[in-house]
């Protein structure tokens, strides 16, 4: 019991300061409600299937509050030709933000000026009830919403430029964020956009983050997520990604970072001909870092596509969970779905806990799945060797050679330009 | 050149029992010659040829392996190669997502920096695989191609000696590269290790046929039966083992 009332203390602390009376009151009402169930539920164990080999147990013992306003940091601009929008600790700032080259159709805002300008619009999809076994984070992160940013891209509408959300956590310690995001394409539009979560002089802060992604009838989001936190951070995040007709989505995640990071995606293919690809790279070069990824993906309709292609390196002690699910209804016809998930692991203590999974419900379905769990090639790496290649040049190239099929796969110069410069060493290509 | 002194060497296998390979080579390769090694499947010629190159499955029990002054043991496998030993490796290996032309560039310029020499750059590195790639009769489409990955028999070992020739080796180790080649990937391979004989170089061919010697003629043949080599001679040496095969020099290793 003494364990629930620590974590209860520091979230009282936490929620009571993020409580103002701007917010609508139907946004008081609806955090208080998901704080209470949080609390009745407590943080999940590894007793519980969706937990079993990520133990989050010590977020009970550190004091989370929520970061102090925050000074503007310096902030090298990459490129001249984005949408920025800056969050420091979990808070907007303003003049590092760039919204230039924003559409004036399209709406991009931080979530905190969303509430005030529109109101009606947002409503509808920040009161989503979700399941809290499976995401008793996202409750959490409704508890406290607050932050965030607000993407609305009208009909028939192509943004040209990618939009950059860009969270930096810099120069505070255990501090919790809890960003809410909400990106709705809407029918034949076409965006693409990058979520980065960047860590830099900051220790044992929690991001918690929700991203909900709306794709309508035949819109194109392209959803690039790049988890750069510091080591010793954590980052728990719930993508969830609702599909119409025809619809294409392609998301590409990018883990490098934090002491132990969680991505939940799911995604529900409601309509037909609805399309998702999923990409994933993670590099765990740090003792006792751990990733786990729990995918899950929803056939509700006929004639739609899904495939995962999930790629780790892994070394020292570190550790990787992947738990990739497809689900095919009665009446799913014609469904294909692929996941493939590979591993390489570059020392001895280093473990990866990987299972995908299919439950299929209806006949005419085409699905392959598939998890391999292996070390470099000894030959191969001997025959750069017999060519005069130094061991630790020759052990890069062929890591690199590992990662590069993730990489071909972003097609998009700038994604991939700005990933590689991004991440670590393996990446470059 | 090569110097070897009665190298023995063993393996373990899967039960963790050691087993004797080489028994006690004995082998003399001056500068500008070329020897053969021949002999049956299993003799052990290929784990010499392994052993060279520095392949670590391998323990030494006993003997010595030196390279122009140079304790071969001391040194890693890419040691070796920057030291000038190439060997033709006789199943080059398949190494996907790793671009050819990269991948010789590599190799290339780490030769060249033990050498204290600076990087080639784009431009000279293309002109001179240019050249180098007619010699051996390969196609350019497999330089912007993964290593080996899905090329041919033939054209993989087009891919080792344009490796060599690029890497113009002081001592050619070439382990059973004529094996499952036409006879057209055959003259472009001898044509390739014959426009790299000088004085200054050696090349030791270890095969099983005498039909490569009829294009890389040998100075010396050895027969190589059982660990052992148990005859050297001249080139014609050769020939006699393609009419009589192994069996009556096999007959002799017994009563040694």
């Amino acid at each position: 019991m003494s364990a629930v009332l620590t974590l209860s203390a520091w979230l009282e602390n936490a929620f009571a300061s993020t409580l103002t009376a701007s917010q609508p009151s139907w946004l008081q009402a609806f955090r208080a409600q998901q704080f209470e169930k949080f609390l009745q539920r407590g943080l999940p164990t590894k007793r519980e299937e969706w937990w079993k080999y990520t133990n989050v147990a010590y977020l009970e013992k550190t004091n989370f509050a929520l970061a102090a306003d925050s000074e503007t940091s310096e902030l090298e601009k990459y490129s001249d030709s984005t949408i920025l929008l800056v969050f420091k600790n979990g808070r907007f700032l303003q003049e590092m933000s760039d919204l230039q080259l924003l559409p004036p159709d399209v709406i991009l805002l931080p979530l905190s000026s969303a509430l005030q300008t529109h109101e009606e619009l947002i409503k509808p999809y920040l009161l989503q009830e979700p399941d809290e076994q499976r995401h008793p984070f996202t409750v959490l992160n409704g508890a406290f919403i607050g932050e965030g940013s607000f993407l609305y891209i009208p009909e028939n509408c192509v943004v040209p430029y990618p939009i950059h959300l860009l969270f930096l956590n810099a120069q505070q310690n255990e501090f919790i964020s809890a960003p809410r995001n909400i990106i709705v394409a809407k029918d034949n539009s076409h965006v693409k956009m990058i979520e980065e979560h960047r860590g830099n002089q900051a220790k044992n802060y929690f991001t918690n983050a929700v991203t909900e992604l709306y794709a309508q009838a035949n819109a194109r989001l392209d959803y690039y997520k790049l988890q750069n936190e510091h080591d010793t951070a954590t980052h728990i995040a719930h993508i969830n990604v609702q599909q119409q007709q025809d619809s294409h989505v392609n998301a590409f995640f990018v883990d490098v970072g934090s002491r132990l990071a969680r991505e939940d995606l799911t995604v529900h293919l409601h309509e037909r001909h609805a399309t998702c690809h999923m990409l994933g790279l993670y590099v765990l070069e740090q003792d006792e870092q751990h990733l786990d990824h729990h995918i899950y993906v929803d056939h509700k309709a006929s004639h739609c596509t899904s495939s995962m292609l999930y790629k780790g390196v892994l070394d020292k002690k570190s550790q990787a969970v992947f738990n990739g699910k497809v689900y095919a209804h009665s009446g799913a016809k014609q469904t294909k779905a692929q996941q493939s998930n590979h591993n390489l692991l570059l020392s001895a203590a280093a473990e990866v806990n990987t299972k995908p999974e299919l439950e299929i419900y209806e006949e005419d379905v085409k699905c392959v799945h598939g998890a391999t769990i292996g070390q470099l090639d000894a030959d191969a790496l001997f025959y750069l060797r017999a060519r005069g290649i130094e061991k630790e040049e020759a052990l890069k190239i062929l890591t690199q050679a590992f990662v590069e099929e993730i990489m071909d796969k972003i097609t998009d110069p700038f994604m991939k330009d700005y990933i590689q410069q991004r991440t670590g060493h393996y990446a470059r290509v | 050149m090569l110097m070897i002194k009665n190298l023995h060497a063993a393996i373990q296998d899967e039960k963790q029992k050691t087993k004797s390979i080489l028994h006690g080579i004995n082998l003399h390769v001056r500068p500008g010659e070329v020897h053969a090694i021949m002999g049956p499947n299993g003799s052990g010629k290929s784990t010499l040829a392994n052993l060279l190159a520095g392949r670590e499955d391998y323990q030494i029990t006993q003997g010595e392996m030196w390279l122009d002054g140079q304790n071969l043991m001391d040194l890693t496998p890419e040691a070796r190669a920057r030291a000038g030993l190439f060997l033709a490796f006789q199943y080059p290996v398949e190494i996907p997502g790793v671009n050819n032309m990269y991948f010789l560039k590599a190799a290339v310029n780490s030769v060249r920096k033990h050498h204290q020499l600076p990087p080639l750059d784009a431009m000279d590195f293309l002109t001179l695989i240019k050249s180098k790639i007619k010699e051996v009769g390969m196609d350019e489409k497999f330089l912007s191609r993964a290593v080996n990955e899905s090329f041919s028999g033939g054209e993989k070992k087009r891919n080792e000696i344009l490796q060599m020739l690029m890497l113009s080796p002081k001592l050619a180790i070439l382990d059973e590269t004529d094996s499952g080649l036409d006879i057209d990937a055959l003259q472009s391979v001898a044509k390739g290790v014959n426009s790299l004989r000088a004085p200054s170089r050696s090349i030791v061919v270890v095969t099983h046929y005498q039909r490569l010697l009829n294009y890389i003629v040998p100075d010396v043949v050895h027969v190589m039966v059982k660990g052992k080599i148990i005859k050297s001679g001249g080139k014609e040496l050769a020939l006699e083992l393609e009419e009589k095969g192994y069996g009556w020099l096999s007959e002799s290793v017994e009563q040694v």
